[in-house]
């Protein structure tokens, strides 16, 4: 433990040296790089110190993003973020790649009625339920309370398959952690998964489905085939690649 | 979407690349050394860089700045992280000192002729030149090893001793060059171009020796706790993103800082092995990647610095020659050397590019020229060294001999 508040005290005051002093006559921005290599020491250590007051690692490294961003201790600002965008994009290839490796089709045959009826239950309960509030709420919420309710539906719909949607990287995070086995985690990586793959097809037929409302335009149908096109060959290529001929030895 | 397609097809390559070079395959000797020590690389980057297809343009480069320095940084890491005194202390001690002498004398050469080819055709005024001319001494003052592996696992050397030298100095001239390197730096630091100020050098290169101690410190105390591999992995590429980054924060060198670091960490760290075992899988693929990035950055045009390449290329002969036959001269080694052996160390590679690529990073306005120069002198002497080689090598076996009839001839 004390090893590693030295490491954040270290990382910390070296960080606050050259953001908010100007003993050094730093520039404005701040390396990308530099802020890299400041959260992947720093939220370690925050993980580890929630950890130990038991909530799970990725909560700390969450609160640490939130703590040193730009809108509390400011270590860094909304231009690192962006230029670190490229970071989420790979990370979250990644995660998916990660996903899906958890996947076993074995498990997913064995418990398929299981996690059919908790995806389904969980996506229209959820859908139906956020969409259902949003709408009747919507004259507290500001930017819906002008439109007619044709424009709320649509809205409150998009909140809703939003609201369906759940993440596999955290999920994944705290079953590592927890080196979590068993029918109960089988099933929850499952549906988290298979869920996102429902919510990519749904939220493509919600999208389309407002449009009809506010535009009174068609529903596009090579949107939604090319979604199912991409599914498909993202399929595909990862059986193919799961065959594992192509990996090293 | 441009960057992440770029991102995707430099992988691509550097994956394949670290299953395809570096291994010794039948080829003939030259081309060997040619493609299998990743010069091919520089190539394929300038195809896909502003000379070629402009696929690394000039904005996607931009954006490879974080990975430029994490790479500088981590090749500086992987370097210093050899130097542990404990193992360097088993070798012979004059073996340190031929290879001090030998690359200050080098350096000395280059730094020399070349400042007055750019004071006199480049026409840049006394400190740039200063500058990009040690630039240049501390590059030429760096040794590949990669001709002298492929050539001593091909070609039977009978003076062990002789091998062990070059093999020695091949390995450790880097450390010179980066501290040339270094003191270039910290006595020219960037914003001050125009006028030599003495407090500021001093206070310059305080702060580059800070800038390695600070993230070696993290890593050493990080590395008190118990950990996993994974968290040990992240806790290297951490400290070296932290090391690249403060370095580039403040302007100076991530290449020497991670030096630095890598220096105080395997001299202080419980688990430096481990540290450089982390680090190593990574180098093929960095190494690649590097090469990618200097060929796509690189603007060559037919003109006067044609005579820099000449002169940088002569030079760098002459210092090698020079420098390790006054050096043998003077520390004598037990085992027959011959007068030219320094000619078998004319191999150039990745501190090469890893110091011109931060000196393109640090003054991109001076570092266009300067980038031709190493990259040509990089491919020619990748031709040319294998065969050099060899002639030293058949040399030195011809001298064991006579040094062995003459022995044996002494005891009759």
């Amino acid at each position: 433990m004390t090893q590693r508040i030295v490491s954040l005290f270290t990382v910390l005051v070296c960080m606050s040296l050259i953001v908010h002093t100007n003993i050094l006559n730093m520039f404005q921005h701040i390396s990308p790089t530099l802020v890299l290599g400041f959260l992947l020491l720093s939220t370690y250590c925050i993980g580890y110190v929630l950890e130990k007051a038991g909530l799970p690692r990725i909560t700390g490294y969450i609160f640490g993003g939130l703590l040193f961003g730009p809108y509390f201790l400011r270590y860094f600002n909304e231009e690192s973020i962006v230029e670190l965008g490229f970071i989420n994009s790979l990370a979250l290839a990644f995660i998916a790649f990660c996903a899906g490796g958890e996947l076993k089709a074995s498990n997913v045959r064995k418990n398929l009625k299981n996690i059919s009826w908790l995806i389904t239950g969980q996506t229209l309960i959820v859908f139906l339920g956020v969409s259902f509030i949003v709408f009747a709420l919507g004259d507290c919420i500001p930017f819906i309370a002008g439109y007619g309710t044709t424009v709320r539906i649509a809205i409150s719909s998009i909140f809703g398959i939003i609201s369906v949607a759940c993440s596999p990287s955290s999920t994944i995070a705290i079953i590592s952690e927890t080196k979590a086995k068993g029918n109960f985690t089988d099933a929850v990586l499952s549906v988290t998964i298979a869920k996102d793959v429902v919510i990519i097809v749904l939220f493509g037929i919600v999208i389309s489905f407002c449009e009809v409302l506010i535009r009174n335009t068609g529903i596009q149908v090579s949107f939604i085939l090319l979604l199912f096109v991409e599914i498909i060959v993202a399929i595909g290529l990862g059986g193919d690649f799961g065959q594992g001929d192509h990996l090293p030895d | 979407m441009k960057f992440i397609m770029a991102i995707a097809v430099i992988t691509v390559i550097a994956l394949i690349g670290t299953r395809v070079t570096f291994l010794n395959r039948k080829l003939p000797i030259g081309i060997r050394n040619f493609l299998l020590t990743g010069v091919e690389y520089i190539f394929i980057g300038a195809a896909l860089g502003k000379m070629g297809l402009n696929f690394l343009d000039v904005a996607a480069l931009q954006n490879f700045e974080p990975f430029l320095l994490f790479g500088l940084s981590l090749v500086g890491f992987l370097y210093g992280s050899q130097f542990e005194i404990k193992l360097i202390r088993r070798l012979p001690r004059y073996f340190f000192s031929i290879t001090a002498l030998q690359s200050s004398v080098i350096f000395l050469i280059v730094t020399f002729f070349t400042y007055f080819i750019f004071q006199s055709v480049f026409l840049l005024s006394t400190l740039p030149s200063l500058l990009s001319a040690i630039m240049l001494g501390s590059t030429a003052a760096c040794t590949a090893q990669s001709a002298l592996a492929i050539v001593s696992k091909n070609y039977k050397l009978n003076n062990k001793g002789l091998l062990e030298l070059l093999r020695y100095i091949s390995s450790v001239d880097g450390l010179f060059a980066l501290v040339f390197f270094t003191l270039a730096l910290s006595i020219i630091p960037i914003d001050h171009l125009d006028e030599f100020h003495l407090p500021d050098s001093i206070n310059s290169f305080f702060i580059t020796i800070l800038l390695g101690v600070i993230p070696a410190f993290i890593l050493i105390t990080l590395g008190k706790i118990r950990f996993s591999d994974q968290e040990y992995l992240v806790f290297v590429i951490g400290t070296i993103l932290f090391c690249g980054g403060l370095a580039a924060q403040i302007q100076h060198s991530p290449l020497v800082s991670g030096l630095i670091c890598g220096m105080v960490t395997a001299n202080f760290c419980r688990h430096r092995t481990r540290a450089l075992q982390t680090v190593l899988t990574a180098e093929k693929s960095v190494y690649i990647i590097l090469l990618l990035l200097i060929g796509a950055s690189w603007d060559f045009k037919f003109d006067c610095r044609l005579i820099l390449i000449g002169v940088y290329f002569m030079t760098r002969i002459l210092g090698k020659i020079v420098g390790n036959y006054i050096a043998v001269k003077i520390y004598r080694p037990y085992f027959p050397v011959p007068p030219l052996y320094g000619l078998g160390l004319l191999s150039e590679g990745g501190l090469t590019v890893a110091i011109a690529l931060n000196f393109q990073l640090l003054y991109p306005e001076l570092a266009d020229i300067l980038v031709t120069v190493v990259i040509a002198s990089i491919t020619l002497n990748d031709f040319i060294s294998p065969k050099l080689i060899i002639r030293q090598f058949k040399e030195a076996n011809s001298r064991e001999l006579n040094w062995k009839t003459r022995d044996e001839g002494r005891l009759s």
